[in-house]
Order: structure tokens, then sequence, then C-alpha cells
């Protein structure tokens, strides 16, 4: 009968309704931000940020239904039944709770309307990021039908909702000087369910929260204060005798101790790389391609471009790569590849428009399919000598090619076309030799002028 | 309607009086609203009559268990009332419409009376059938899917006397059970009344003489929180004797004679 109560309550209670309404809610905010997100962990991290918007929401429509029986008028018809009120209050909190869960999902999945690839890495990491954060949705519809049960008004309700919004906003704010971005902020602030994310990238490209996790003690401290705030909440709620209810706030007490003892000083020290997200994926058919997790959903696009550049390295040049691997742009260094393989850097968020098949195949060959040797770049991007650095590796592709090299919009290209004919007039296993001595050079990150080695006078000349 | 019936039901009853009070007092807030009261009654339909403020709902509360007694003793299905008692056995036992009936506006009529029926404790497998037999004896069966907040004010009453009557109580508590009825469903009710007091034990608080006239077993009459008259309805008519008084009609002249000589009496 209890499983019958409780559906009478899912359709009946305020939950449906509240659910309802607080997925639009946060469902607008997530649209009205101008870009898609970048990657699931961007937008599971985007989401509990959002609960600071979406828990004053659902604390208020808990005050809402915990009213309901002052507001109805029923409470002395109740009180002449047998069933005790812990009892008579489990289902509707129980329709609360799952309402809370469902809202909190939904949002997530509608949202991924507003991501750039649905398809990309959902690391497991997530699961505890989102898993916490409908948690946090259960303990504040919990502590929610414990005050409005206690403070019986109209007003209660949208005092909750305000006093929530407020203490989600400024309180963080007034923790530290400098808020939760700062290195020296402390890890108290894990103790608020609307993640306060830290510089993740500090001195790197901004990769966003893609490659991070939060380590699974901050996690756990924040899933048993959660945990301890709903279990509160419920007890308070279901308590009909004021010894009981003082009893009821036992939980939080326990749970703060708890939380304090597993948190790290430091937030920043909380939120950590996630290798998994990193390490490589291979492909087992042909072309091998080795692709970190995290761009995994590029692999289709790399197929074609792949098994094309190595069979044109294969063809033209001696010693030629047999695999494809792919890193990280944001996390490159000058960590040179084995000989039979090809490295290619890909910016961890390429947009389709970097990922045609032309665009892929000349960042292949470029350099002979060597990435560039960070070192080797000048100063200033317009600098002579990364332009005539740039050249010589744009050169080399049109050579592979047999076509003018790409062109970038930039002063390199006019070079680039320049000492391609330069490198045409020559004889063809000259032309052959200078090539692969370019990339030889590429390989060990070799000073030296590459325009010079590929058509000078120098040692080949 | 055929329904089951448990051994608990059919076992004979152990105590004297279904409902029995003496020298019962009762606080309504500051004031002791029941006095004294001594009173005692059993299957039955009982008019509870009395002015306002005689303390006829208070006297109902403290049978239905929100109130309790300050004072002398209740004994409800046998047991004493007291701050000792776990209460949960009797309340599976009665049934009460409060004075002022609440109920959830978003429910529709059968999940309402489900709902009391859960509350009641009534055994899962039993409700349904119980629900359906409550809503088919008030008479809303066509309106049993509807919301709550889509009833007038007398269907809403019947919804109050279905939800007390679901449970098959053995004490049933009617406060002002007939207000906003049309007059066709108050002579309904009174018929409704008169079939479930065969077995059970009503209490019908009213201010309407005529009600009690026409369907009850038995008048209580108070005053001041203590019992007046107690008798049939007859015995009501008759107390006018030739006394010219207040009312339209025997029973009313006779509530009115009782109240007075009562009131003389206190006087003196």
């Amino acid at each position: 009968m209890g499983g019958r109560i409780l559906r009478i309550e899912l359709l009946r209670s305020v939950a449906p309704l509240a659910a309802l309404l607080i997925a639009a809610a946060g469902l607008f905010v997530i649209y009205a931000g101008n870009l898609p997100e970048a990657s699931w962990m961007d937008l599971v991290v985007r989401q509990r940020t959002l609960l600071v918007l979406i828990l004053p929401l659902a604390l208020g429509a808990g005050a809402w239904q915990g009213i309901r029986e002052r507001r109805s008028k029923v409470e002395e018809l109740f009180h002449t039944t047998p069933r005790p009120r812990w009892r008579r209050v489990l289902p509707t909190a129980g329709a609360m709770a799952i309402a809370a869960v469902a809202t909190y999902l939904v949002t997530l999945a509608g949202a991924t309307g507003h991501l750039q690839h649905a398809n990309g890495y959902l690391p497991a990491s997530a699961g505890p990021l989102i898993a916490i954060g409908a948690l946090s949705m259960v303990a504040a519809v919990w502590v929610g039908l414990a005050v409005g049960a206690l403070l019986p008004s109209p007003l209660t309700s949208p005092m909750v909702v305000v006093a929530g919004f407020v203490a989600l906003t400024l309180v963080p704010n007034m923790i530290h000087p400098t808020g939760p971005g700062s290195p020296g902020s402390p890890g108290g602030y894990l103790f608020f369910p609307n993640l306060q994310v830290p510089d993740l990238n500090e001195g790197k490209v901004d990769t966003g929260a893609a490659l991070h996790m939060l380590t699974g003690r901050a996690n756990l401290a924040q899933a048993l204060w959660l945990l301890a705030l709903a279990v509160a909440g419920l007890a308070l709620h279901a308590a009909a005798r004021p010894a009981t209810r003082l009893a009821a706030l036992l939980p939080i007490a326990l749970g703060a101790v708890v939380a304090v003892a597993l948190l790290p000083a430091n937030l920043a020290a909380a939120w950590v790389d996630n290798p998994h997200a990193t390490e490589l994926t291979c492909t087992t058919d042909q072309p091998r391609i080795c692709i970190p997790r995290a761009q995994s959903h590029m692999l289709d696009k790399l197929r074609d471009p792949a098994g094309q550049a190595l069979s044109i390295l294969d063809s033209k040049l001696p010693s030629a790569p047999v695999a494809v691997t792919v890193q990280i742009d944001e996390r490159a260094d000058d960590t040179r590849p084995a000989a039979d393989t090809l490295l290619l850097r890909l910016e961890l968020n390429a947009s389709d428009a970097a990922l045609t098949r032309d665009r892929l195949l000349a960042r292949m060959l470029e350099g002979g399919g060597v990435p560039l040797c960070l070192s080797l770049m000048g100063r200033e991007p317009t600098s002579e000598t990364t332009t005539r650095y740039m050249a010589a590796r744009l050169a080399v592709v049109g050579w592979l090619l047999d076509r003018e090299p790409p062109q970038r919009g930039g002063p390199e290209g006019a070079l680039a076309i320049a000492a391609l004919g330069a490198l045409r007039a020559l004889p063809a296993d000259q032309q052959r030799a200078r090539v692969t001595a370019l990339r030889d050079a590429e390989r060990g990150c070799l000073t030296g002028d590459r325009l010079d080695l590929l058509t000078g006078s120098g040692t080949n000349g | 309607m055929v329904r089951a019936v448990s051994t608990a039901e059919t076992a004979p009853t152990t105590y004297g009086w279904t409902i029995q009070a003496e020298a019962l007092r009762v606080r309504a807030g500051r004031r002791m609203a029941v006095d004294g009261l001594d009173l005692s009654v059993d299957a039955g339909v009982h008019g509870l009559l009395g002015p306002n403020g005689a303390g006829k709902t208070t006297l109902m509360r403290s049978i239905a268990t929100v109130l309790r007694p300050a004072g002398g003793t209740l004994t409800l299905l046998g047991e004493k009332v007291s701050g000792r008692l776990d209460l949960r056995g009797i309340r599976r036992q009665i049934g009460y419409l409060p004075q002022e009936f609440g109920f959830y506006r978003r429910f529709t009529v059968r999940e309402f009376i489900e709902y009391i029926a859960w509350l009641k404790e009534m055994p899962a497998a039993e409700i349904p059938g119980a629900v359906q037999r409550a809503i088919e004896r008030v008479g809303l069966t066509d309106r049993a899917q509807d919301r709550m907040k889509t009833l007038s004010g007398g269907m809403v009453r019947r919804v109050g006397i279905a939800q007390a009557i679901v449970n098959d109580p053995a004490i049933l508590l009617l406060d002002e059970p007939t207000a906003g009825l049309d007059p066709e469903q108050r002579m309904q009710f009174r018929a409704l009344l008169r079939e479930l007091g065969t077995d059970t034990c009503v209490v019908v608080s009213t201010h309407l003489v005529e009600d009690v006239a026409a369907a009850c077993t038995d008048v209580v009459l108070i005053d001041n929180g203590r019992l007046v008259f107690q008798g049939v309805p007859a015995d009501l008519s008759a107390a006018a004797g030739d006394e010219a008084g207040d009312g339209d009609s025997a029973a009313e002249r006779g509530y009115s004679a009782i109240l007075r000589r009562h009131r003389d009496k206190q006087v003196k």
C-alpha cells in the first residue's frame, strides 16, 4: 500500500510541478550560455555550479510541500489516525526525493543539446559529481520539508528560496578575501554543493575541466556531508516531539566533523589531473591511431587522412612512420616520438572546421610528419625565425602532396611557395634527400635554419 | 457488497460501554469546556445537542483522541484514555469528521479516502474495496475520479463522511455533518446514519434539532460542559409538555424547555 500512496504523492504533491519548473529554469540558464560546453566534464561541472540557482528552488519546493498539512487544515484529522507521523511523511519525502533526483538527471540529459560532442569522452569521475549533485537536491527538498513543517507560513517558501540563494552566493565570497578562485582558498569551500572551481589550468593553456577530476576524498567528504544534511532534514520533518527534533540535528554535527577531517586544507588540492582522460587508446585495425580518451570522438575524422598521410610518407620518404599518435596540443612538449610514429597535435576541443580531411592531412604532413619543435620557435609569432621555420615545414607539405603549400594567412605563406619552387628545381633524388634531412632535424629538434636545410646551398647544396 | 470480516470484528466485546465518561474534564485553551461530564453510550445514533459553547466540539475532540482529558476518566472501547496509553489500537477503530474538515485539493476523491484508509492502518488488501464501499454509501460514485477542489461544499462534506466510515469504525464521530447538505442529501444522510447505528456507536454533534429527532436513537444534551439530558427523541419532544416555548417543532420546544429548566435550577 505504501507503494500506492507513493504513486499518489508523485502525482499530487508539488513534486511533479516543481521538477518541471526547476528543470526548465536550469536548462534555460545552461542554454543562455553563448558557447556550448566543450566536454562532458565541463557540462557536469557547469551543472554543479548551477546548483546555486536550483538548490534554493528545490529548498522552496520542499518547504511548500512541508506546509501542506497546515495549509490544507488536515492536521486535526490526521492526528486522530493511528499511523505515526514518521510513517506518514515517508511517501511524501520519497516522492520529493525521486522528483529531486529526476530533476537533476533530466536537466543534465536536456543540457546535452548544448554540448559540443555528445559522443565525447564521459569520464567515470563524472559519476560521483553527478550523484553528489543529485544528492544535494534530495538534501535540499528534505531540509525544505522540515522548515516548512516547523514554520508553516505562506511566506516560508519564498523566504527559504531567498535565504538559500543568499547563502550559496554571498557566503563563499566571505570565506576568503579573493573567493574560491585564488590559490590559497581553503578546502572548506567543498561544504558548498554548488562546486567552487579553482583555477584548474594555472600557468597552462585553459582546457576547462575536461582533464581534471575531484579527488575521491573530496567527493566522499561532500557526499557524507550532504547525506548528513539530508538525513537531518528528513528526521527533523518526521519528528513529532521537540526532543526528537533536537536529536534529529545530530547528523549535521556528525557530518560536519567527518567532512572537516576528510577535506584538504586547500581547495586547489581537491582537484587533480585525470590520468584516464589523457591516456591513449589505440585502434586495432589499420591505420593504427592512438588518441587520448578525451579526444576519442575525433577518431572517425582522423582515419582517412591518417591512412593517406602514412601511405604518402611511405612512398616518398625513407623510414616512414607506420602509426599515428594524437597529442593534446595544450599539453604538448618537445618529447619526440619514435621514428615509426607520426605525432599529431590536436587542440583538446578542436572545432569541426579544424578537422576537415584536407586540413588534417596537411597538419599530419607538416615537417615530414613531425610536430614542430616548440623550443625552436621565436619569441614573437611574427619573428623572422618563426616565419622561416614555419615556411620550411609548410613547403614540405606542398612537396609531399605535389601541390601548392597550404596557406595559413601569415607571412610564411609566400616564403613557403618560393621555397617549394627552389626545392623542385633540384634533381629528384636531391629533393628527397633534403626533405628527409629536414624531417630528421625535426625529429631531433636540432638547431639550425630549416629553410636553409631545404633549399639553401648548405651541406647538401 | 460482500467483504471479509475479521475475527476481531466478530469477537464479542469485553467492555461495558463503547464510550464512557465519568466526571470528565477537558480543557479547550484556557477554558474548561467539558467540566464534570458523565456519559455512557453504546451502539446507536446519539445526537449531541447543546447551545454554542456548551462543549460539544471539545467533547467530540476528546473522544477523537485529539485532546487529552484534564480530569475524570474517559474510557473508549474498554480502554482508559490517559497519557500513558498507546492510542493506536483505539484510533484504528475511530472514524472522525472534524467540524472544520480539511482535505488535499489536488487529490481525487478516491485518492483522498484511500490515503485516510492508509493512515488508519487498514490492511492493504482491504483498502480498495473499503474505499469503493464508502464512496458508494455517500453517493459519490460518479465523482470518485474528480479532484477534491472541483467539489461543491455539500460534496466535500460527503467525502468527509466517507473518510470517517471507510474503516468501519466502532466509534464514529461526526461534528456538524449536515452543514452544506441540501434537503435531499440530508434525508439520504439520515438513512445512512440509521443504517450505521445498528452496529456502530455514532455520535453526531449538531445544531439542528430536527436532524436528531429524525435520525437518532438517542439524544444527548449538554450545557456548560455537563450532561443535561439523555433519552430517546420522543422524550425530548415530550419534555416541553404544555409549556409555551420557543421552537417550531415539538423537539425544538422540548430542547429549549429542558435548557431553560436546567439553567433556572443552576441559578437557584
